[in-house]
């Protein structure tokens, strides 16, 4: 089976400063990480080829300097990666973002099975999985918390709201996974190793072939049109010092106010 | 031809109406009084779903927009999408909004894909622009204490909306409305899906919603066991256990437990949070909370500047003492 | 404070290492000593890493490192718990006798699923009537055709039943005393082969450690290690070349427990201030950190010369071994006083590492057994200084 695992970078939370006149992320200053909900899906990935004798294509949409993540990728099982990288992609939304995910598919494929990550860290939304489906034409799967693969049908476990569902899903297909739903391995040395100093193989606009006005903020139908931050109100009791005296006033004020 | 009313996706459980559609149905509501236009449902169910049709009517939609067949008591992720599609070119909505459930999030993003639409996720808030006729869709953004308002240059304008925030809308039984069958052809049910079991959660999904007192835990604890001094002091004061979304990520709990985005909102009369920094991801999720006490080594962190008493300390240390504290407390009181 | 000048494969080494550490084990090592479980999680990640075949050569399956890469991540992985690290650091031991003495057939069949971590190994040596007066084993290895039959005992054996393969010394020939030991492949599931009990340690409680029975176990006569006779020396060999491995082990949760001891030491306000700023509290810190690092510098000193080939590596091991564990438990041992109360309790890990860390002066050969080979080689390597 030929598996495309879809792959985000994401700044990592403690790393992001925020541009107080703006309102907006300074990207630049923060710390990649492989978004954490990818790495299951990754991990979904590579245990589904060990079981199939297949092959996984790990693509990463992103800024040259998140190639290191792929290269991690590739120590975590992937046999291939691709770092999607073009100035024209900057700006992209959910859907101009699928969009280059499934032009990725078009030209690495053919694939039998995409996965995805349930979640990114930072923009929250849950929409590329389902969305480059939409591209591809094909069916999508969300909240896959297992997986078993029997003479071409892939049966999945996915969560709903009421519980749990297994399904048949014909392939081709798109799942996202649920984070939790495996333990991701570490990369291995031996991969680590053997990968060296390559560079890790970018693919541009032009590469797949992309349609300039799909693509980036052109490509994006939705816009930001302001950030705010909330505002509350309420008087403040700050207390410091010693931890026992801390916890010491805390009880009595719970206390005085009947809390507990 | 333009875009007219103000459309929801009715969610069907395969059984009965999900309650977030009545939610749904208030917004949208509000929102068509302001457009001066007409609410829509998009109703896909099995057959029993008829009364269900006629709530929705009489929960605030003018017309029902109602595919059926016995074939949709499951949820297809594909064969729902399609018929989606189609009322949406049948219909041309000006605004579309989903639940934020498990089935409106495999739903929107597919419909919006295949109709190339902007699409936000998880809102809270809307506004309208009416010169513009534009819905302004407001959702917490970038992990940081930042909300978001964001437009779609596309139409309809699509959204989904977390469950928990809009109220439901009460039934008037005066109300009237068209409930209009939505023609089906036998070759358009195929789907690449089947559903073989079906489990419902065993227990009761943890419901925070209800908890007068919530003990809820971030990053700051540093290690899932930590983590579980919170069921601990949970148990003393016969509270709930909450967490943020990274600390679900990291797996130190279940997802059963996460507060905000896509998890859920609370209201308890006491809130205490320990090693939570508050990014809007979360504090979203706090709606009418009564005090809110926050545990945190970072002064500056935004739960800290949130907190009606805000307590500076090292979680590793207070969380441990005031354990102990309460036990004594406890103690005192059993014995006398 | 001091770079020792890793090459970029031995930075990825503690990388990889350390993530494991933070990933895999950090989470649940209280937890584990707790519940004394020996957890196959962390096992498996070191596996999926590929560190279980750090030192084993690259044509049976491993990276072909030394001992200092080794050294590497056991001394990062026992920061976040040495029980983990000693149940990683056992199979090791385990495997050396089929890497010392092996044949190619022996090393063919058990090294690669050794280096894969799909095996571990584990080293039997000590019996309930030999500790430290290794010679005196009892255990008996009886030639019949084409097999060996095994009857005895051996007494607290690091990965007793969690290891496929053993490496066992048990005696060919009672008349010769120590020259007449030999050096055995056992397989968990071998006839008359029966895992003990498991023994309740006071730390490295993440580790397992039981007896072994031998009755009547038959074994064919392959798994014979070198040559009969060979086996004291291979163990002997074997020790050498593992020590500076528990001394990785005890820079390592020294590391951990001066990082753990000092940052509470700096948040902890007392009299109105944090107590590193009393003298007593930091000149305690200041001394740690320098036994700390003259132990890292012999341990690392000791695994380099090792690796460059040397032959008489006796001392240097036994040094290594000796003074970094007596380092680790002093420093484990301040770090609790510096943390008073905290220190003490078990919600917080420094308990632990003290208790760990006792150990580590024990197993491999008591720190007075190497104390008499760094004696016993002393003279090979000191002349006399004549001075006008």
């Amino acid at each position: 089976m030929h598996i495309m695992a879809c792959l985000k970078p994401v700044p990592e939370p403690d790393t992001v400063k925020v541009d107080l006149e703006t309102h907006t992320l300074k990207r630049e200053s923060a710390k990649l990480i492989l978004n954490p909900a990818d790495r299951f899906a990754l991990e979904a990935a590579v245990r589904l080829k060990e079981n199939t004798q297949g092959k996984v294509t790990a693509v990463m949409m992103g800024p040259p300097n998140a190639a290191p993540l792929l290269k991690e990728a590739f120590a975590c099982g992937a046999d291939e990666v691709f770092l999607l990288s073009d100035r024209a992609f900057a700006g992209a939304d959910t859907l101009a973002t699928s969009y280059v995910l499934a032009k990725a598919a078009e030209r690495l494929g053919p694939f039998d099975l995409i996965v995805c990550g349930k979640v990114s860290l930072d923009g929250e939304t849950a929409q590329v999985g389902p969305e480059l489906a939409a591209w591809l034409g094909w069916p999508s799967v969300i909240w896959v918390k297992e997986i078993t693969y029997k003479d071409g049908q892939l049966v999945l476990t996915r969560l709903t709201d009421e519980g749990e569902e297994v399904v048949s899903l014909t392939l081709p297909g798109v799942i996202t996974i649920e984070p939790e739903s495996n333990e991701p391995r570490p990369p291995s040395l031996k991969r680590l190793l053997s990968w060296a100093e390559k560079e890790v193989p970018t693919l541009t606009a032009e590469d797949l072939a992309a349609e300039p006005e799909r693509l980036g903020l052109s490509g994006s139908p939705t816009r930001v049109l302001d950030v705010f931050t909330p505002t509350y109100e309420g008087k403040k009791e700050y207390l410091s010092g010693p931890p026992e005296e801390v916890v010491e006033q805390l009880v009595k004020i719970l206390k005085e106010r009947g809390l507990i | 031809m333009s875009y007219q009313g103000v459309a929801i996706f009715a969610e069907w459980t395969g059984k009965a109406l999900h309650p977030v559609s009545l939610e749904l149905l208030s917004e949208a509501r509000r929102l068509a009084e302001e457009l001066k236009t007409k609410v829509l449902a998009f109703f896909i169910s099995s057959p029993e779903g008829k009364e269900a049709a006629q709530a929705l009517i009489k929960h605030g939609a003018d017309e029902v927009v109602w595919a059926f067949h016995d074939k949709f008591s499951s949820f297809l992720d594909d064969l729902f999408t399609r018929i989606l599609v189609k009322m949406v070119e049948a219909e041309r909505p000006e605004i579309l909004l989903f639940p934020a459930t498990a089935r409106g999030q495999a739903l929107a993003p597919r419909v919006a894909g295949f109709l190339r639409l902007g699409l936000t996720a998880h809102c809270v808030a809307f506004e309208i622009d009416p010169e513009e006729r534009r819905l302004i869709q407001i959702r917490p953004s970038f992990g940081e204490n930042i909300m978001a308002k964001i437009i779609s240059l596309t139409k309809p304008q699509m959204a989904t909306v977390r469950p928990g925030v809009f109220p439901r809308a009460k039934a008037e039984p005066a109300r009237h409305g068209e409930v209009k069958p939505f023609p089906l052809e036998e070759e358009e049910l195929k789907s690449a899906i089947t559903v073989m079991a079906r489990k419902e959660r065993p227990r009761p999904k943890i419901d925070l919603s209800q908890a007068k007192i919530l003990v809820a835990g971030g990053r700051g604890l540093g290690s899932k066991e930590f983590f579980e001094k919170l069921f601990e002091l949970a148990d003393l004061l016969g509270a709930a256990v909450g967490a943020t979304r990274p600390v679900c990520h990291l797996g130190w709990v279940s997802e059963e437990h996460m507060i905000g985005v896509s998890g859920q909102t609370v209201s308890p009369r006491l809130y205490l949070g320990f090693g939570i920094s508050g990014a809007i991801h979360h504090l979203v999720g706090l709606r009418h909370p009564g005090l809110i006490v926050a545990v945190n080594t970072d002064p500056e962190a935004p739960l800290m500047k949130r907190a009606e008493i805000a307590v500076e300390g090292d979680v590793r240390q207070i969380l441990p003492l005031l354990i102990q504290r309460i036990k004594a407390l406890k103690g005192v009181e059993n014995a006398s | 404070m001091i770079d020792y000048f890793f090459t970029p494969a031995q930075k990825l080494i503690v990388e990889i290492a350390d993530r494991i550490g933070q990933e895999y084990i950090a989470p649940y090592a209280r937890k584990w000593d707790e519940d004394e479980v020996c957890d196959p999680r962390p096992l498996w990640a070191l596996a999926k890493a590929d560190l279980f075949g750090l030192f084993i050569p690259e044509e049976y399956g491993g990276l072909g490192f030394g001992t200092f890469e080794n050294c590497l991540a056991i001394e990062t992985l026992s920061k976040y718990c040495a029980g983990v690290a000693t149940t990683f650091a056992a199979s090791g031991l385990g495997a050396y006798p089929i890497l010392i003495a092996g044949s190619k057939e022996q090393k063919q069949k058990y090294l690669p699923r050794i280096a894969s971590g799909e095996k571990l190994c584990a080293f039997a040596l000590t019996e309930p009537q030999a500790g430290s007066d290794a010679a005196a084993i009892k255990t008996t290895a009886r030639k019949e055709g084409d097999y060996y039959v095994l009857n005895g005992i051996k007494q607290w054996i690091t990965n007793g039943g969690v290891a496929d393969i053993y490496t066992v010394i048990a005696v060919t020939d009672p008349k010769k005393g120590a020259r007449g030991a030999s050096a055995f492949i056992v397989e968990k599931g071998d006839p008359g082969f029966v895992i003990g009990k498991k023994e309740k340690k006071m730390g490295l409680r993440a580790s397992t450690t039981t007896e072994l029975f031998f009755s009547n176990c038959r074994i064919p006569k392959e798994r014979l290690l070198g040559r009969e006779g060979m086996g004291f020396i291979i163990a002997m060999k074997t020790l050498d070349l593992s020590r500076p491995g528990v001394g990785a082990q005890a820079i390592g949760l020294a590391q951990g427990a001066l990082q753990v001891a000092l940052n509470h030491a700096r948040s902890r306000v007392q009299f109105g201030q944090p107590v590193y700023n009393f003298q007593a509290v930091s000149h305690t810190f200041a001394e740690m950190a320098m036994r700390l690092e003259a132990a890292r510098a012999l341990v690392y000193s000791a695994a380099r010369f090792i690796d460059s080939g040397a032959k008489n590596i006796s001392g240097a091991s036994a040094m290594a071994k000796a003074y970094a564990t007596d380092v680790a438990m002093w420093v484990t041992e301040r770090a609790v006083q510096m943390m008073g109360g905290f220190g003490y309790m078990r919600d917080f890990p420094v308990e632990k590492m003290m208790r760990d860390a006792k150990c580590l002066q024990i197993y491999e050969g008591t720190n007075e057994i190497q104390r008499n080979i760094i004696a016993r080689e002393l003279p090979k390597f000191v002349k006399p200084l004549e001075l006008g």
